[in-house]
């Protein structure tokens, strides 16, 4: 059964249950019948507001995941962002590196195109170890490292790491409030057939320590 | 600052020998000016009871020899408790900067006595609401030092403030209630925070927001206006300190908005002596090292934590 097709039968459900209270009302309760369909229509309502009220609770709950996930999204868009700039500060300075700046470039278009979230985090991830070695070609070059760009490309790349781990941790937060939510009873009788499933916790690489370093060993 | 080895070093040559014998000395002094009150209050009491007695009666002869009694007694008290305060408030005024400027170092800028943070910074803060009398002590500023540890001229500013407000109930009855009473910390930053961040306080535009630890939305309450940057000030590393200082304070209030940072510590009180016996020793100065502990582990935490504050 479709998920559309539950709630049509549920509403269905609930309008009967009102006309038979107002049924009983205005019969003023003459025949037994009455007063027993009006006390099973009445145990109805209260079951259909209750689980109205739960189905609300869990998607306001989806759509604090939901739009954590595009707080991480913006943040790590910033972060594919900086990328360019970062190359090409490094770029004058090596050409060893030339696979790892095509392969790093091929990320984050990829990661730019694709809408799925879960893979975006992945190009996220994958991009981390380049962005890294890219950041460390700068511990030889002191030039390189003491450049007004590049220390302001660090400082602009420190906030970004910063932003996306706070954000996971926003994400984390309300996964962690969202999957307890479905599993708390009553809620884990309907929580499957709403369609609402577990969501996964994700692991986001930063490169929060490298940018580190570089900063001490340049104000040092 | 200086390692307890050096201050316990230190608080010794506060007192000299002549002072001690001397304090000892304005103590037995007092003493003994007390018990002769309180032989000639006695004596009086006695008077007037036996007085009242021939005179009038029983009941009168008790009633004015307790109401006479409780009078003078009050007096007296009162009046030897300021002499006390006086005694005390003069030692600290002589004992205090002198400890204070031994403890911070180079690092302090001022420390006076009668000076206190401008009522601008405590409405700006959010830690308390509508008041009629504002009045504080024990300024200190010491500036934060850089990495390098040269001057960076941001100062961290506290001091103790005393804050009421007077209410009158419905049956017309004036009382005066404590809005504020305790420590508040400010500092100045010479950049912007990306957002308003009120911890146990209120500011205007923030909405409560929950951490992901659960002692920790337990103790505090956080409002924010941005949930990510706010987030970015109160990472796990942070959030632990606050709960150590609270440990510490009992109570603990935080804002940070625009370039500002305001820290209060209710009922917290800077700088005061520890308890006083008979006899005048060094252990009266060990409460000032705490306090002053207390303050420079928060100057050099925003002296290190160059990612929140940048100076």
């Amino acid at each position: 059964m479709s998920k559309g097709s539950k709630f049509w039968i549920f509403g269905l459900f609930l309008a009967c249950s009102i006309f038979a209270i107002l049924g009983g009302v205005f019969t003023t309760f003459s025949s037994i019948a009455s007063i027993v369909m009006f006390v099973f229509a009445v145990i109805f309502f209260v079951f259909a507001i209750m689980v109205v009220i739960i189905y609300n609770h869990m998607v306001t709950y989806r759509n604090k995941v939901r739009e954590s996930l595009a707080l991480i999204d913006i943040q790590l868009k910033m972060r594919f962002d900086l990328i360019p700039n970062l190359v090409e500060s490094v770029k004058g300075y090596t050409k060893h590196e030339e696979k790892v700046f095509k392969s790093i470039a091929r990320l984050r278009n990829s990661a730019m195109k694709t809408t799925d979230e879960k893979e975006k985090v992945q190009f996220a991830n994958k991009v981390v170890p380049m962005m890294k070695s890219i950041i460390a070609i700068a511990e030889d070059y002191p030039e390189l490292k003491s450049g007004v760009l590049f220390q302001d490309l660090m400082e602009q790349l420190s906030d970004v790491e910063d932003r996306i781990a706070a954000s996971r941790r926003i994400y984390d937060m309300n996964v962690n409030e969202y999957n307890t939510l479905l599993e708390q009873f009553p809620n884990t009788l309907f929580s499957k057939s709403f369609g609402f499933e577990r969501m996964e916790l994700f692991k986001i690489d930063t490169a929060e320590r490298i940018i580190e370093k570089i900063s001490l060993e340049e104000a040092e | 600052m200086v390692s307890k080895e050096k201050f316990d070093e230190f608080k010794r040559t506060l007192f000299t020998d002549k002072e001690i014998k001397k304090y000892q000395k304005s103590t037995q002094k007092q003493k003994f000016v007390e018990m002769i009150i309180c032989f000639i209050e006695v004596a009086m009491i006695i008077g007037i009871f036996v007085i009242a007695l021939l005179r009038i009666n029983v009941v009168a002869a008790i009633f004015l020899a307790l109401w006479f009694g409780i009078l003078v007694g009050s007096i007296t008290f009162g009046i030897t408790k300021t002499i006390k305060k006086k005694r005390i408030e003069k030692l600290r005024r002589e004992k205090i900067p002198r400890l204070i400027k031994f403890l911070v170092g180079d690092q302090l800028n001022l420390f006076a006595m009668d000076e206190f943070l401008p009522k601008e910074s405590f409405e700006a803060s959010g830690f308390a609401g509508g008041y009629d009398f504002y009045k504080g002590e024990d300024l200190i500023d010491v500036d934060i030092p850089k990495d390098n540890g040269k001057r960076s001229g941001v100062s961290f500013k506290a001091c103790d403030l005393r804050v009421t407000r007077e209410q009158t109930d419905s049956d017309g009855h004036k009382s005066t209630v404590v809005v504020y009473c305790g420590a508040f910390c400010s500092v100045d930053f010479p950049f912007e925070f990306k957002c308003k961040l009120a911890i146990n306080s209120s500011l205007k535009g923030v909405k409560k927001i929950k951490l992901e630890d659960v002692s920790f939305n337990k103790e505090f309450q956080v409002f924010t206006n941005n949930q990510v940057e706010a987030l970015c000030i109160l990472t796990p590393t942070m959030m632990q300190k606050i709960v150590e200082l609270r440990k510490i304070t009992k109570k603990l209030k935080i804002s940070i908005f625009n370039n500002h940072l305001y820290i209060g510590f209710p009922d917290f009180n800077l700088f005061e002596f520890g308890k006083i016996n008979r006899d005048l020793n060094e252990a009266i100065f060990d409460e000032i090292y705490e306090d002053v502990a207390l303050l420079l582990a928060i100057v050099d935490e925003i002296k290190t934590n160059n990612k929140v504050f940048k100076i």
